[in-house]
């Protein structure tokens, strides 16, 4: 063999890459990502696995069960696509404006992601319950009840969501052309069309992840949720507390289920928004 | 259309960035607004398109305060610095989007449209683009697609800032080149702003020098080059050097010789006389000034040579043939063909 050759050959054969620490990297968060993320939903499958055909059945035609998943994923739904009008609009003002107040305003929209679960949820329950101030006054004022309903819940999982959709959308706006928006005035576009054409598109890709982030958090939110919930079964409770109800039973399987469905509907709802997510990325060019 | 400034100014905060700028720009006229940065020229532009609503004086588009104008309804059209296209839109998209923005009973027909754009997409040579993206396009496709765009609403004013200014040499020489043929055809009242007095010069009709946010010098290309009204303009417009003289009855002495013949307008005592390389000649014999030849550097056909006025009185700058046989070191006499001195009220101080 030609010894002169062979550094070539070898270099030839694997390429280098310019940046250093693959292999560690990558070793690191496969274990990493094994033991925090894998190991524990294998065991949530082996441990529902035990439940037959029929236990399945059974599980999912209570239809304490089908209410408490519609509650939860409804509510989540509903919670990320508020968040998708009022993140786009505070975000907006944060960025784009200097007002006294905006660093606290700014401070404020953290409080969600920093405040205890449950002490949130035990203020937003103490304001909005029929007997609380504001939940009070929207009683009488509209005829509407707010805590112990799922209006209530979806209330939390908007609070709880709402710093998703800031945070998101904040930098990708920051970045935004803001000289695209008045290129839009000068060639004649209103305020609703430069909205509707020039920043929403742009911040379109943002506004999917913000949606995802949104709903993936208020889906499984049970902190802030259960003192306002009221958790009256098939009315206002939601399915993370029926997975703890029935691991009071002890029915360790009928628990599992629940959380196995959560678990499936989650992950197709994050795939699919992944696909539109792509989708609109190739459509307005950023692919 | 017919634009009047009289007497704008813009502050920002303590600072003046436009001081008081009148101008009268005539229908049709392809304006070029010089200066280097900080000069306020850019400022200027935006008082123009509506960007910057607080100054002092006014605006006047076709005799009506343009200060009433929305943005909307001013009928300019702007071409950014950067260009500021709509990233997630199609070249065609791109340029169709002033005519889409109509309603009522301006609105076009998608047909008509169509063909609007595709006039516009020849106009700016980019057949074959049109499905492109602005990420997929080169800095001068990108400017000629914001150059359509803004054409595209038939704007009556057209404003184009620093167009040329991040592009490449050659590219920036072929489409000033096509940006003084596409005004040709639309005779539309065009101002761009540049800090290259090249392509202020080559492209314009007229020229505005601006300097700490007033106006220098406002003239034909010819009258700035060579006429300049004050040092700042000579010196930004081409090659200077500076001569201390002497003044003495109107006439130019460095030293014990008479320097150029024609008086001056300018009072007894020192002055500096400032210089361009042509004005510069070199001559065998009685000569006015020695000089030793301390550089040369190749500028197309011929070589600028820097000379030192031997004895310190500073350096002056010659053209001479690439070919002639001059080495550094070499000592010879130049005699001044031209040239101006200042009055004390058109002196700036060098940038």
């Amino acid at each position: 063999m030609n010894l002169q050759a062979s550094p070539s050959l070898r270099s030839a054969g694997r390429p280098r890459r310019s940046m250093p620490g693959f292999g560690l990297s990558l070793g690191y968060s496969t274990v990493y990502l094994s033991f925090v993320v894998l190991l524990p939903m294998a065991a949530l499958a082996a441990s529902a696995a035990r439940l037959d055909f029929e236990g399945w059945i059974k599980v999912l035609s209570d239809d304490r069960v089908i209410s408490a998943l519609k509650l939860s994923f409804g509510s989540a739904l509903f919670a990320a696509c508020v968040n998708l009008v009022f993140g786009p609009v505070c975000a907006y003002a944060l960025v784009h404006f200097r007002f006294p107040g905006r660093r606290a305003l700014d401070a404020l929209v953290d409080i969600p992601f920093a405040l205890p679960t449950a002490v949130a949820g035990i203020a937003l329950a103490s304001l909005y319950a029929p007997s609380g101030p504001m939940g009070k006054a929207i009683l009488e004022l509209f005829g509407v009840q707010v805590g112990y309903t799922p209006l209530g819940v979806t209330l939390a999982l908007i609070f709880v969501g709402l710093p998703f959709a800031v945070r998101t959308l904040q930098p990708v706006l920051r970045d935004l052309d803001g000289e695209a928006e008045l290129a839009a005035a000068l060639l004649g576009a209103d305020r609703p069309r430069i909205w509707r054409r020039v920043i929403i598109p742009s911040l379109a890709p943002a506004m999917v992840t913000a949606f995802a982030l949104s709903f993936a958090r208020g889906a499984g939110e049970y902190g802030s949720v259960i003192f306002i919930a009221g958790n009256f079964p098939r009315l206002s409770e939601i399915a993370p507390l029926l997975i703890i109800i029935r691991l009071e039973e002890n029915n360790y399987a009928g628990a599992s289920a629940i959380a196995v469905v959560m678990l499936l509907v989650s992950l197709s709802c994050l795939v699919l928004i992944n696909l539109f997510q792509a989708l609109i990325r190739r459509r307005l060019g950023y692919a | 259309m017919k634009l009047q400034l009289e007497s704008v100014t813009r502050r920002f905060g303590h600072r003046t960035v436009v001081d008081q700028v009148s101008l009268d720009i005539m229908s049709g006229q392809l304006v070029g607004v010089l200066g280097p940065s900080g000069s306020g020229k850019t400022t200027l532009l935006r008082l123009i398109a509506g960007l910057e609503t607080s100054y002092e004086g006014r605006i006047l588009f076709d005799g009506l305060d343009a200060s009433q104008l929305s943005l909307q309804a001013r009928g300019v059209g702007l071409v950014f610095q950067q260009y500021a296209l709509f990233r997630h839109m199609r070249v065609f998209e791109n340029v169709a989007f002033g005519l889409r923005a109509r309603s009522g009973k301006s609105r076009l027909s998608s047909v008509e449209i169509r063909r609007r754009v595709n006039e516009l997409i020849h106009l700016v040579q980019l057949e074959g683009f049109e499905d492109r993206f602005p990420g997929q396009l080169s800095g001068g496709q990108k400017q000629r697609v914001a150059l359509a765009r803004a054409l595209a609403v038939e704007p009556r004013l057209l404003l184009l800032d620093e167009p040329f200014g991040a592009l490449d040499a050659m590219v920036r020489r072929d489409l000033r080149r096509w940006l003084r043929s596409v005004h040709e055809r639309t005779g539309r009242t065009t101002i761009f702003v540049t800090h290259d007095q090249e392509e202020a010069l080559e492209l314009a009709d007229r020229v505005i020098v601006m300097n700490a946010g007033r106006v220098e010098q406002d003239a034909d290309p010819d009258r700035i080059y060579d006429d300049p009204a004050s040092s700042f303009v000579f010196e930004f417009i081409g090659e200077a050097s500076r001569v201390p003289v002497q003044i003495r009855d109107g006439l130019v002495w460095f030293r014990d010789r008479k320097l150029i013949s024609p008086r001056v307008e300018a009072p007894d005592g020192p002055a500096v006389l400032h210089l361009r390389p042509e004005h510069v000649r070199r001559v065998e014999g009685e000569g006015s000034i020695d000089v030793s030849v301390v550089a040369g550097r190749r500028i197309g056909p011929r070589r600028r040579l820097g000379l030192e006025i031997r004895g310190g009185f500073g350096r002056l700058e010659m053209d001479a043939d690439a070919a002639a046989p001059i080495r550094i070191g070499d000592q010879f006499r130049v005699e001044i063909t031209g040239g101006r001195v200042y009055a004390p009220s058109q002196l700036r101080p060098p940038q």
